[in-house]
């Protein structure tokens, strides 16, 4: 008898936690909706990225090791007692190999982003990406750069030829910065040639879309796409990527445009975190964005 | 196994499945599928004990993912709390004690899971449409899950409960 009773409240006690679960998990999903990206939730959901930005770059670490350990097992097969000299001289090749190639393509994409500084006349801070986004639904990146390097929520960020996104959370020592490729992402845009304006968006299948552009408006795959600065969003005259394709003619209601980006979002190594620019294509003139940037962005 | 005991093997078992989404789980990308060992381990534990499954460890784990991820905090909490009681409830009611009712039950609650997730996602509005959402994260997440899920059951059944996968009567999962 005294074990039934038990049991009844443990069940009610077990509904009612369910119930009181539920509303609150509702709650903070209603509030987080309504809330702007100043509001308590984000805050805790930035310092919580934050704290565990360590962590994701041990993932990244663990990345790398999954590599070695592959090569390591490869390595394992080869009879010890004949090779073992030359292996070790051969590793040691192939670690100086290796790591000279690492630096090369290091200093090749630092300085395609010091071009972009020059280009730009941009004002910022440079960052390494430390992590990716923990699930499908949001395509984020997290950077070394936080608050205590001057990185602000809104700035935008670039990639080596283009931009990558904005600064959605910062933290002390990093930032979570949402891709342009997010189905959350939206970039106030021209076409350079044109002049038209519109947005591209990023979508769920991984490709950016140029939607609100004229129906009159003639647009060709190559045509170069920068950001045109309306609402603020985004830094002025910088640039998107190119149009890669066209589904419809002018005119067409249902014409799709789809955007080739500068970036691919997998190989983000390191970013810019524009603070400020002061060139005359980023100040007012987009129409006068580098050439070789926009090759770049091809 | 003693309660103390379980809830031990839970707690760590649920650390696990944090660490491997924070570090592992953005590596083992592929293409726009990416895993959720939170929901995985919440469900597979879910049904592995559905006698004494509670709200509070998916609450936690889903509050912990939205924290972490970019997500609506609150979401994956609020889909985990109600799919871990229906799965845990469905294993109570249809247990035949054979290994294919639990996985079977498994892999139709990650997929409820990612398809209501996409559907709130797009709710509180993410771009896209709803056919979007499933055929490029929800359905391709949904198989990357239940491939995991197959891997951490048996290791949910064994370590949470203690017990043998099947029927005394029947052949043993080794």
């Amino acid at each position: 008898m005294a074990l039934n009773f038990q049991n009844q409240g443990s069940a009610l006690l077990r509904r009612v936690l369910f119930a009181v679960l539920l509303v609150i998990s509702l709650a903070s999903m209603t509030v987080y909706a309504r809330e702007g990206a100043d509001g308590p939730l984000h805050r805790v959901q930035a310092v919580v990225a934050g704290a565990v930005a360590p962590a994701r770059s041990a993932g990244a670490a663990a990345d790398a090791a999954l590599d070695g350990a592959a090569d390591a097992a490869e390595d394992a097969g080869a009879d010890e007692s004949t090779l073992t000299a030359l292996r070790e001289q051969n590793d040691q090749l192939r670690r100086a190999v290796a790591q000279g190639e690492e630096y090369r393509l290091e200093a090749q994409r630092l300085q395609a982003l010091l071009n972009l500084k020059d280009a730009y006349d941009l004002e910022g801070v440079g960052a390494r990406v430390i992590g990716r986004s923990t699930d499908a639904w949001n395509q984020t990146i997290t950077i070394d750069a936080g608050a205590d390097e001057g990185v602000e929520t809104g700035m935008t960020v670039m990639g080596p030829s283009g931009v990558a996104g904005q600064v959605v959370a910062v933290s002390p020592g990093s930032s979570t910065v949402r891709l342009l490729s997010d189905p959350a992402s939206g970039a106030a845009a021209l076409i350079q040639s044109s002049r038209a304006e519109g947005i591209v968006r990023g979508s769920l299948d991984g490709l950016l879309y140029l939607e609100n552009i004229g129906a009159d408006v003639t647009v060709s795959v190559g045509d170069v796409v920068l950001t045109s600065g309306l609402g603020g969003s985004y830094v002025r005259g910088l640039l998107i990527g190119t149009v890669a394709r066209v589904d419809g003619a002018a005119g067409d209601a249902t014409r799709r445009i789809v955007v080739a980006p500068g970036e691919s979002i997998r190989a983000l190594e390191e970013v810019m975190v524009v603070f400020k620019a002061d060139s005359p294509a980023a100040a007012g003139d987009a129409g006068s964005a580098p050439a070789g940037d926009a090759e770049g962005g091809a | 196994m003693t309660d103390g005991r379980e809830r031990i093997a839970l707690v760590v078992g649920a650390l696990i499945a944090l660490a491997l989404q924070v570090m592992l789980a953005p590596v083992l990308a592929i293409g726009p599928a990416q895993p959720n060992f939170i929901a995985v381990y919440c469900l597979a534990a879910a049904v592995a004990r559905p006698q004494s499954a509670g709200p509070v460890l998916p609450f936690v784990m889903g509050m912990a993912y939205d924290l972490v991820g970019g997500g609506a905090v609150g979401s994956l909490a609020f889909l985990l709390v109600l799919v871990t009681v229906v799965a845990s409830r469905t294993m109570g009611a249809l247990n035949n004690d054979t290994l294919f009712m639990p996985l079977a039950i498994l892999v139709a609650s990650l997929l409820l899971t990612q398809v209501l997730y996409g559907a709130l996602t797009l709710a509180l509005g993410t771009g896209g449409s709803l056919v979007d959402a499933l055929v490029y994260r929800a359905l391709p997440c949904a198989l990357y899950d239940a491939v995991v899920g197959l891997v951490i059951y048996p290791l949910a059944a064994r370590f949470l409960v203690g017990q043998p996968l099947q029927h005394p009567g029947s052949s043993q999962l080794r």
